[in-house]
């Protein structure tokens, strides 16, 4: 069966690309363009992966990190999160929060594929 | 050469022989003497002291034409804050208006904490350790208009007759520090914004060059998207070159401090608004604006004590490979983000403009979190890293 991997951010262009290039990897891809929206789908459609933008309106990517790292039955979750937020300090910070890696934006293409296969293949 | 201390113990003697001698020619009755009695004695009187304050009046004037030179302010006080003397500069970094001259408060002008906090730091630091360096560094803010202020304090010479004195020399940099602080915020802010439609037009430009079996209209979606957001980066380009200046580095105002100095800059003036207090683990230098500083985590930990319930916590210093960890350890669940959030974006009182906990932080390259603690369930903490000051890193090289 195929993994499942939810695509969070409120850049649609992002979206567009990253799906695509999940869906080409053979992964099932949902996506959303907020934070609530993101909580909501989670309880949905239990992806196995949540690719998480940081900064986002409303509810900002920490925030849906602190939620979802606080919930037992979502403990097998991954959690990669992509921001514009560059500096060493806020890649320790996502980490810190729960994250199981930090990607920072703009980034390649291969580089999100190959940590996605990571995270996944490392359960 | 006679001792400085000794001129007015002569004068005083002076003083007292020349009234005795008068008396006793007053008494002899002979008007003749009694005018010449009265005359010596009025020069001896004259002389003696005038000797004493034209002696000090000489070396306050060679004095005075040194400090005249040097740009910066320089106020010489006693240990409350009385004003011994002040250059030329005071007046015109403060302006006419203040009440700044000798025989005045300093407190009139100075807000009093950061500069007693300051002196007690100093001083705490020269008991422990008599050799240590007696000057140090603090940004504070003016009490009327918050102008902000980079300033060096020393304690002088602990056998000189001035060893209750400090000396305080400083200059306006609150200007500066304002422009640099937008500065540093246009061009982060720049350069994230950046980031977004790079990372599309990256996405983009990657998914037509290297994925295979691309359909005709993924294809042209795809190459739309590119133009598009090539536009969008040059539009934003444009924006950032016409808003930002030429970027001059000037670092802020910062000073190395030692944690323990800190925490117990704090913890001294903890009051009911705190929680309860302890220090754990080994102390270590880190590099910061002190003041700054210690306003924050009294904002932080107050808010910690008020609005999360923590009645004691522990306050200790991790240090890393460039940073310092500061952490605060307490009983109880992690501060929400959203929470943290808005406590990191009030502003905080004792500092000029409208600068927060935040502001602060990203000056210092940081910023602050909440967790449960890694090992004890039952237990959060708040991390705030700090930059480490140069010889932490130094001796923690050493160590290997």
């Amino acid at each position: 069966m195929a993994k499942h991997i939810l695509i969070v951010d409120d850049e649609p262009n992002i979206v567009l690309s990253l799906e695509f290039l999940m869906r080409k990897r053979g992964y099932t891809v949902t996506t959303a363009s907020d934070g609530e929206e993101a909580l909501r789908l989670v309880d949905e459609h239990k992806p196995d992966l949540v690719l998480l933008d940081v900064m986002m309106p409303r509810m900002d990517g920490y925030q849906v990190c602190e939620v979802l790292r606080g919930r037992d039955d979502l403990k097998d979750l991954r959690i990669i999160m992509l921001t514009a937020k560059g500096r060493d300090v806020e890649r320790e910070k996502g980490l810190s929060m729960g994250a199981d890696e930090y990607i920072t934006k703009p980034f390649s293409t291969q580089e999100v594929v190959t940590r996605v296969e990571q995270v996944l293949g490392g359960e | 050469m006679i001792a400085d201390w000794r001129w007015p113990l002569l004068a005083t003697g002076a003083i007292l022989a020349a009234v005795l001698l008068w008396l006793s020619l007053a008494i002899a009755g002979n008007t003749g003497w009694r005018t010449a009695g009265l005359l010596a004695s009025g020069v001896i009187m004259g002389a003696l002291p005038w000797r004493f304050i034209a002696l000090r009046r000489g070396r306050a004037e060679r004095l005075e034409a040194v400090l005249r030179g040097i740009r910066e302010g320089v106020i010489l006080c006693d240990e409350h804050g009385t004003i011994l003397f002040c250059n030329p500069a005071v007046k015109r970094i403060l302006g006419d208006n203040r009440q700044i001259r000798p025989g005045g408060s300093l407190y009139g002008v100075w807000t009093q904490r950061p500069v007693e906090q300051t002196l007690q730091l100093l001083r705490r630091r020269c008991q422990r350790n008599p050799r240590a360096d007696r000057l140090t560094e603090f940004v504070c803010a003016t009490r009327d208009d918050g102008l902000l202020l980079h300033c060096r304090m020393s304690l002088l010479p602990s056998d000189s007759i001035w060893s209750s004195c400090f000396l305080l020399s400083f200059d306006d940099i609150g200007r500066q520090t304002h422009a640099l602080g937008r500065r540093d915020r246009s061009l982060r802010e720049a350069i994230t914004a950046l980031r977004a439609p790079l990372a599309s037009l990256r996405a983009a430009a990657e998914n037509v060059a290297l994925e295979k079996d691309l359909s005709d209209d993924d294809r042209q979606l795809f190459e739309a998207m590119i133009v598009r957001e090539s536009r969008e980066l040059s539009r934003r380009f444009d924006y950032m070159a016409s808003e930002s200046e030429v970027v001059i580095a000037a670092p802020f105002s910062m000073a190395d401090i030692h944690s323990s100095d800190l925490l117990a800059s704090i913890r001294l003036r903890r009051g009911p608004s705190l929680p309860r207090l302890m220090e754990h683990g080994e102390p270590c230098w880190l590099h910061a604006e002190t003041h700054s500083l210690s306003l924050i985590l009294d904002h932080l930990l107050s808010r910690l004590r008020q609005e999360h319930g923590v009645r004691a916590a522990l306050l200790q210093v991790r240090p890393g490979d460039r940073r310092v960890y500061l952490e605060c350890l307490w009983r109880g669940r992690p501060i929400a983000t959203a929470v943290l959030e808005h406590w990191l974006t009030e502003p905080l009182c004792g500092i000029s403009g409208s600068t927060n906990t935040r502001d602060v932080l990203e000056r210092h390259d940081s910023t602050a979190w909440s967790r449960r603690h890694p090992s004890y369930r039952d237990a959060a903490q708040l991390t705030i890293p700090l930059p480490a000051a140069r010889h932490q890193r130094e001796r923690l090289l050493q160590a290997g």
